[in-house]
């Protein structure tokens, strides 16, 4: 494997390159591409009648719509209220912004399912927020909604942290040169910061999403997990992986896989959308 | 030019008016109050519901102790060699130019898309009694799945990209000039690795074995589908963690996840400390 | 459409940037900021758009006092050194901005945005390019695109901060005829900033010369660069050779001989001549003629220039023409003899 990537190596003086990439693609192989190249193999051995009936029976279908339709929405969300703490993490400085900055990261460190119960704790109908909404006869964990919070939890640092570099480094004389040209300052930011801050905060979106898609730690918690309604697709794969029935959950395993591979392709794109977007690379 | 202090000028022509910004500061703290200081504050609060004493015994019982160590054990194994692998990976992919950079870059970082039910999935299929592997694995008495094998597995997968992605892009900007030089003064590779490239990228290191302990210690889905949940055998703190909060156990379900909180917090305050210390560089 | 500018003070945390200046520019008027680096040419420029805050002090524009007017509303046509085109705009819609955002009463139809533009371009020869972005543009290109862009929004004053300082030689060139010859058409009051003292003294109507926040000179370009106020507008305008002199009785100024003690109650002054009012013999002249070796020629360009050293080692510049530097057969390491035939006093 080493000599086969020697031969396409453009030469160079720096030494190692054969035991390290000899070692990189070992690894990789063993621990990454082979376990998911059997994950292929196993649905092969599913007739697509069987594999269809897998992913359209309705509690997968069900399971299907509300993960994808909840990871949509709290993506969305996320994007929202990304761009705002990102605004105001660059723009203003206020009391602990610090602070606030490190805070953003800590769904990146904070395990799942340390995460899961917490909230789980905070919007049950006895929680410190749940207990506000239950007087209004509004439930928010064991719902869909619960989900949604869960997602939007681990889908915060995403948008944040793709926004903030973009908006930072935006050349502050642009702005100056739109004002002087008798642009508002809701013009400005119409026109000219969100058109080049939209690329990332796609890619921010669609991490976010592509994230949620996944989940299961910290949603299972706070979802009451019924079938039909507040079930994720992760969630449908543990339940048949627990009943044996390994063929289906690895048909609709590798739906998903698809799906984050979709979203890997398009995030690329989109983070060099977001390159040329700002003037970077596109020359005539 | 960016950082516009609260008390600036309201008629700054580039700068919104004090309400505009005591309304958008406002709405951000209090999203993230209510979604990260609010969660995070709940767990000591619950943790530390029946007192220190409730607390100390929660996390001290046999089986939580059990957890400890064996999280502590993956942990030990699954990071040291990711951090080589993420070294070796970084060298080769840095340093060296050749083709189909990018598409190795993307397989590297494809553990990260892949959802952590899946992640287990896979091994689960891999060493299942169901396949060829888990019958021959079986037949000569090697346990892997439901075992600590599997579950260290299971996480050296989900925590496979975190050292690679962090040092790549980090020795890429460092450039090739400094280890050419060190090549053409007589430096062996590994000379030059240990004393030209390395110093530059030590705390980006160390960032990116933080985040990769912190995600080993916290993995619960993978770990979940591969571990087989046997008490004081194969059971991570997160799953302990688990295990208590459905038996109602709820105190102790907080404590032992107060444990993981404070690691999330050690491992946030030392990021800091890292940028703060990358910028003063 | 004048500009006045009276007594503006500005100082950043710690630091003045401006230390009272006052400026009055006329109607129509081309006028040239010159100075060195940090002496506050962009800070003045950018508190007269409005970008800016003075901390004391007054701009009218337009007899108007300025400082409560908003930016948007002065009507100050302003172009960046770096030119801050919306890099996600074409060029024609670059230019179009300030159309687009006017309030709907007063913006124009399409069509007329559209018919402004395409003038626009053509102004700025650039037809065919109007769909490319700035990233295709060459540097030239892109500060002609930031000149239509202001343009486009009929201003009543001009600002440019260094409009050419990021341009090779040819370039600024080309472009500063072009920049002359729009502001002879459409006249605009115009006030621009460089640190090149040809391009200020070839272009400008009137020079401001600036340094530490002061003005130091304002005057046409014959009048600073013939009659510098001081040493510093002195310096600033071209290269000069200082010498240690002395006033005698009849008031005239000489030169300090090599070695020679300063004569009982005189004062010791500074004399100053530029490199072309340096003559070269290769006899001495009379007996205040300054010895010196010739330790580089450089006989590219217009005059050949000639860098010599004194007796005590100090480096001295000297310009001849061309028949000049044949017809006295000058030489490296030759021996020769200087006098200045213009020299200036400054106290
Ligand atoms: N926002 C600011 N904060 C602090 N100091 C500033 C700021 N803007 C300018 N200064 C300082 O004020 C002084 C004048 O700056 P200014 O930009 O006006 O100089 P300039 O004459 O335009 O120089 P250059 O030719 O280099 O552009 C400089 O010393 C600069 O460091
Ligand atoms: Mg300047």
């Amino acid at each position: 494997m080493a000599t086969f990537a020697l031969s396409l190596k453009k030469p160079g003086v720096i030494p190692g390159f054969g035991l390290t990439m000899g070692f990189t693609l070992l690894y990789l192989a063993l621990i990454v591409m082979i376990p998911l190249a059997g994950l292929v193999i196993k649905t092969l051995e599913l007739s697509w009648q069987e594999f269809v009936a897998t992913i359209t029976d309705p509690r997968v279908v069900a399971a299907f719509e509300i993960s994808f339709g909840i990871s949509f929405v709290a993506a969305l969300i996320n994007a929202v209220f990304g761009l705002l703490v990102a605004w105001v993490l660059v723009r203003y400085d206020f009391p602990w912004r610090k602070a606030v900055d490190a805070m953003v990261d800590l769904p990146f460190a904070l395990p799942t399912a340390v995460a899961g119960i917490a909230l789980t704790a905070i919007y049950a109908p006895n929680g410190w927020i749940g207990q506000v909404f239950a007087k209004f006869g509004i439930e928010i964990a064991f719902t869909p909604t619960g989900i949604a919070i869960a997602l939007v939890f681990i889908g915060l640092p995403f948008v944040v942290r793709t926004v903030e570099p973009v908006l930072r480094d935006l050349d502050p004389e642009m702005e100056e040169a739109a004002v002087c040209l008798g642009a508002t300052r809701l013009q400005i930011f119409t026109r000219i910061i969100l058109p080049q801050v939209t690329p990332a905060l796609m890619a921010g979106f669609a991490m976010a999403f592509a994230r949620a898609l996944g989940e299961y730690g910290s949603v299972i918690f706070i979802a009451g997990n019924m079938p039909y309604k507040s079930e994720i697709v992760p969630l449908i794969i543990v339940i048949k992986l627990e009943q044996y029935d390994y063929a289906g959950a690895t048909a609709i395993a590798l739906v998903m896989l698809i799906a984050s591979f979709i979203m890997l392709l398009i995030i690329n794109l989109l983070m060099k959308w977001s390159h040329v977007r700002r003037g970077g690379g596109m020359r005539a | 030019m960016t950082d516009y202090a609260l008390n600036i000028r309201t008629n700054h022509p580039l700068v919104e008016s004090r309400t505009v910004r005591l309304t958008l500061i406002g709405a951000a703290l209090f999203y993230i109050g209510i979604m990260i200081f609010l969660p995070l504050v709940i767990v000591f609060i619950e943790a530390l519901r029946q007192g220190a004493h409730a607390y100390i015994d929660a996390i001290t019982e046999p089986d939580a102790l059990a957890a400890i160590k064996l999280t502590l054990l993956t942990a030990s194994i699954a990071v040291p060699l990711n951090l080589v692998f993420g070294l070796a990976a970084s060298w080769a992919i840095a340093k060296h130019d050749f083709r189909g950079k990018h598409l190795l870059i993307t397989f590297i970082d494809l553990p990260f898309s892949v959802s952590p039910v899946i992640s287990g999935l896979i091994y689960v299929l891999l060493f299942g009694s169901q396949a060829a592997l888990g019958q021959w694995l079986d037949s000569h008495n090697i346990q892997i799945l439901f075992a600590v094998p599997g579950i260290v597995i299971a996480t050296i997968f989900v925590t496979f990209p975190f050292v690679a992605r962090e040092m790549i892009p980090l020795m890429q900007e460092q450039g090739v000039e400094e280890e050419e030089a060190a090549i053409l003064l007589g430096a062996t590779g590994w000379q030059t690795f240990w004393r030209v490239t390395l110093p530059n990228v030590k705390w980006g290191l160390l960032y990116g074995v933080l985040l990769c302990n912190a995600r080993a210690m916290g993995e619960f889905g993978a770990v979940s589908v591969v571990s087989g949940h046997i008490r004081g055998m194969t059971n991570t703190i997160p799953l302990h963690v688990e295990i208590l909060y459905n038996e109602y156990n709820f105190v102790a379900a907080f404590a032992v996840a107060s444990l993981l909180t404070v690691l999330a917090l050690v491992t946030l305050l030392i990021k800091e400390g890292l940028e703060r210390r990358l910028e003063k560089e | 459409m004048g500009i006045r500018a009276d007594n503006i003070y500005k100082i950043f945390r710690d630091f003045m940037a401006l230390d009272g200046v006052s400026l009055n520019v006329g109607t129509g008027e081309l006028v040239a900021l010159l100075g060195p680096s940090g002496s506050g040419k962009t800070t003045l420029l950018r508190i007269i758009a409005g970008l800016e805050f003075a901390d004391l002090g007054e701009i009218y524009i337009d007899r108007e006092e300025a400082s409560h007017t908003p930016v948007k509303e002065r009507r100050v046509g302003f172009v960046f050194q770096h030119y801050a085109l919306f890099r996600h705009m074409t060029v024609f819609e670059n230019i179009a901005f300030g159309l687009r955002v006017r309030p709907k009463e007063s913006r124009p139809s399409e069509g007329e945005i559209r018919k402004k533009v395409m003038r626009l371009i053509d102004l700025i020869h650039l037809s065919g390019l109007h769909n490319r972005y700035p990233a295709q543009l060459s540097g030239g290109q892109r500060q002609r695109v930031a000149l239509a862009r202001t343009l486009a929004v009929d201003p009543k004053v001009l600002l440019l901060d260094e409009p050419f300082g990021a341009l090779d030689a040819k370039v600024r060139k080309e472009l500063r005829r072009w920049l002359r010859k729009i502001h002879d058409e459409l006249n605009i009051t115009t006030i621009f900033v460089t640190h090149d003292q040809e391009e200020a003294l070839e272009l400008a109507d009137r020079v401001v010369v600036m340094n530490n926040g002061k003005i130091e000179q304002v005057g046409s370009p014959e009048d600073v660069y013939h009659n510098p106020a001081n040493a510093f507008v002195y310096d600033f305008l071209g290269n000069y050779n200082a010498f240690d002199g002395v006033i005698e009785e009849n008031g005239e100024c000489r030169v300090l001989k090599n070695g020679e003690r300063l004569p009982a109650g005189r004062e010791r002054v500074r004399l100053f001549a530029r490199p072309h009012d340096m003559e070269i013999s290769p006899q001495p002249q009379d007996k205040n003629a300054i010895p010196a070796r010739i330790i580089h020629i450089n006989p590219a360009g217009p005059m050949v220039s000639i860098e010599l050293e004194n007796e005590q080692g100090k480096l001295l510049q000297a310009a001849v023409t061309k028949e000049r530097f044949m017809e006295l057969g000058l030489e490296k390491r030759q021996t020769v003899y200087l006098k200045a035939r213009d020299m200036r006093l400054f106290n």
